[in-house]
């Protein structure tokens, strides 16, 4: 530590703080009943910041572990929202509350502060850049996603002829401005609802097209006579591109069908999945009616569907909750 | 309908820094102005205490590790052509606390 002196015969050092003399310090040990031969040979000086009162900008954030190697690796943190939504920090696939918390004792930030006074030097000086009695903390939420889909279901996707130029479309990048939850929990969200990117813009298929789609679909599995775990996808595009979008069609057969591990020319059909549809078509179509049977009501309709035959086991995968909707 | 990023500052990088809980609050006799002040001294006992002398108070405390780790972040307003964005840069991290007694 650099000691000169300044004209008016105080000392400073390197940091502009006068060097608080040997005779001074030992006056204050007296003072203090301190017991010399018990203290360490280093003494820290704790001046406080020049600016300490206008560092309006700094805050302390505490995290978890996992977040800290996060933001260490190169990452941001990303606090989203509309202005009356509450704060939320995400992650690249986690979505945290941003809340403050207050407490009665004073925090004080320091610098170059050494936590044992075992040192070869005497005497340093360090700086208290802020002292507070809040900070922020994170805890780990759910994401808030519905909006998502309330939105997309505004301007549902019918075929290009029907599409309206004035509507409201959204990319991630729109979806990531406002909507509470991280990236990946966007884009497993859009994957859950099965919606579908056209033309850069992630929309909901009107049901009554995709409803076209999926007939066109196994009316083409029936009369080919194709198994249900050998489809032959490219097949289905051929046929169907004239029709229907290439885009659209593949990433309807990536939410219907997988493709074999064996044979990636041959796709299977997701059994659950398909189900579901049609589960859902039935549903949609019969809201009215309220009470009934479920077995019974499914063994009805599906006689007419005499091409998928599927055990009750199968059907049993729709539950009785979601009837009364 | 904005998004604010906290991220590591690319000038400073990240460094320790150290956080002192006191009990009681720190003021300036006469509502003087407190910036640059002297504030205390800091001893260590032989066997580890530490021992702040502030003003007339001598106060003895323990060193401890936080919790969980805290970071120092700073706002910036940085204004882009199309946008006002808002970036938290994270300065340092406050690894170990004293606690004053």
């Amino acid at each position: 530590m650099e000691v000169y002196e300044t004209e008016g015969s105080t000392l400073k050092d390197r940091t502009n703080h006068p060097v608080r003399s040997k005779e001074l310090l030992d006056e204050l040990i007296e003072k203090a009943k301190l017991n010399k031969d018990e203290l360490e040979p280093l003494v820290q000086h704790i001046y406080l910041s020049d600016s300490l009162t206008a560092n309006e900008e700094y805050k302390l954030l505490e995290l978890d572990e996992d977040s800290l190697d996060y933001l260490l690796e190169g990452n941001s943190l990303i606090i989203r929202g509309c202005e009356n939504d509450n704060a939320i920090c995400c992650t690249k696939n986690s979505t945290f509350s941003f809340k403050v918390a207050e407490i009665s004792n004073p925090l004080l930030i320091t610098s170059n502060l050494s936590h044992s006074g075992k040192s070869e030097q005497t005497s340093s000086n360090s700086e208290v850049l802020l002292m507070t009695n809040s900070y922020f903390l994170m805890a780990k939420e759910k994401p808030k996603l519905q909006k998502i889909k309330n939105l997309l279901e505004l301007n549902l996707y019918c075929g290009k002829a029907y599409e309206q130029n004035n509507a409201q479309k959204y990319s991630i990048n729109h979806f990531l401005d406002f909507i509470q939850a991280s990236e990946e929990e966007v884009y497993n969200y859009l994957n859950f609802i099965q919606a579908f990117q056209i033309d850069g813009y992630w929309r909901l298929l009107d049901f009554k097209y995709s409803n076209q789609i999926m007939d066109n679909i196994v009316k083409m599995i029936e009369e080919k006579c194709w198994l249900f775990d050998k489809i032959p996808v490219k097949d289905i595009y051929q046929e169907l591109d004239s029709i229907y979008d290439i885009s659209i069609l593949n990433q309807f057969v990536m939410y219907f069908f997988s493709r074999n591990e064996d044979d990636s020319n041959y796709f299977s059909i997701r059994k659950e999945k398909i189900v579901h549809f049609y589960a859902d078509s039935i549903l949609r179509a019969t809201i009215k009616v309220r009470f009934f049977l479920v077995n019974k009501f499914f063994y009805f309709e599906f006689d007419k569907q005499s091409i998928l035959n599927y055990s009750d086991d199968t059907l049993n995968l729709v539950s009785p909750k979601s009837i009364f909707c | 309908m904005v998004q604010i990023f906290i991220k590591t500052s690319q000038d400073t990088g990240v460094t320790e820094w150290s956080l002192i809980e006191i009990q009681g609050d720190l003021e300036c006799e006469n509502g003087k102005d407190i910036n640059g002040k002297f504030m205390a001294d800091l001893y260590f006992n032989t066997d580890g205490t530490p021992i702040l002398i502030l003003g007339h108070h001598i106060m003895y405390g323990k060193v401890c590790n936080l919790e969980k780790p805290m970071v120092l972040i700073r706002k910036q307003k940085i204004v882009n052509k199309d946008d006002h964005m808002q970036i938290d840069d994270v300065k340092e991290n406050a690894q170990t606390e004293y606690n004053s007694l």
